[in-house]
């Protein structure tokens, strides 16, 4: 339960991460914004791609990654989830 | 099982059954915003939260149900004030609404502890139930005994957070108190009958304006 809970939030930092840095970021500004090994973010950066919540884009001759509109819609979603588990005194 | 019998003042009849659909309409949204989150955080607190809402809401409803066919029986026969006896030998309609209800309302408090304490103790939801069971006859009391625990935490929470969901929360569930508390003496005044099903009221309309205000988040904000 307590690994679901830890993935799931990392799923939402990356993603938020994203959208802060204007909706695409370069992995090196993942990487270290999320604090995550090298590894591990190439995983959850293919899942989260698996999952169109973000896609591959080019940016000055580098790739990089941009929110999809669905992944956009999660983030959304997840604001929502964290506001009635925090009015229920719920930690996530 | 006897219930005793619920004095109820005349011209406030149906106003309660509609409350009671208002109750569980709110319920079932909560439901199933509830069911939404569990689905994403897969945390056990939202799945009791989800179960404890919709098992309310269930007894709500019956109760609504069961309460409108009563009327049928008893309006006629009562002039100011009207009397549901469910303390009769014969198991009735009412009977069993009120069966249902009290069953519900008592396991949904239970969830409501359980949803608080989930994370910080792993308590086996069996050491508690015979403790509500024994204690079945006296709803009111029982659930006031429940419901304490469930403001006690929605206090702290409050106290933490600070802001318009958490104390909107709290409010309902101390309206909620304030009802199961005022019910206790409907023997001696019906009028707070009607005091006490307005409170029931208040609780839920303030868990309506916390999930409008949860719906209304915006990322970022």
């Amino acid at each position: 339960m307590k690994g679901r809970r830890s993935e799931i939030n990392i799923l939402h930092d990356i993603l938020q991460l994203i959208e802060k840095k204007g909706g695409v970021a370069k992995p090196t500004h993942i990487l270290y914004g999320a604090n995550l090994s090298y590894k591990r973010m190439v995983g959850y950066l293919e899942f989260l791609e698996e999952k169109d919540f973000i896609e591959k884009v080019e940016k000055s001759g580098k790739t990089a990654y941009k929110t999809t509109d669905k992944g956009k819609r999660f983030l959304l979603e997840f604001r929502k989830v964290e506001e009635l588990s925090s009015a229920f005194g719920i930690g996530l | 099982m006897a219930i005793g019998d619920i004095i109820v003042p005349k011209w406030f009849f149906g106003f309660d059954s509609a409350i009671y659909i208002f109750v569980a309409i709110v319920g079932f949204l909560i439901t199933y915003y509830s069911y939404k989150t569990y689905s994403i955080t897969a945390k056990k607190q939202h799945l009791f939260l989800y179960w404890g809402f919709k098992i309310i809401s269930v007894g709500f409803l019956l109760l609504a149900i069961t309460r409108i066919y009563s009327y049928g029986i008893v309006l006629p026969t009562c002039t100011d004030v009207c009397t549901l006896s469910t303390s009769g030998s014969a198991f009735t309609i009412t009977d069993f609404g009120y069966w249902i209800y009290f069953a519900a309302s008592l396991l949904a408090y239970l969830m409501f502890i359980l949803t608080s304490m989930a994370e910080k103790i792993k308590l086996p939801i069996m050491f508690i139930l015979p403790v509500w069971f024994a204690a079945f006859p006296y709803f009111h009391i029982t659930s006031i005994f429940l419901m304490s625990f469930v403001v006690f935490n929605s206090i702290l929470n409050f106290l933490k957070n600070k802001n318009a969901a958490t104390l909107l929360v709290l409010l309902a569930f101390v309206f909620i108190s304030i009802f199961h508390l005022s019910l206790i003496v409907i023997p001696i005044n019906q009028t707070v009958y009607v005091f006490a099903h307005l409170f029931l009221l208040l609780g839920f309309l303030s868990f309506l304006f916390m999930l409008v205000k949860v719906l209304k988040v915006k990322v970022g904000k």
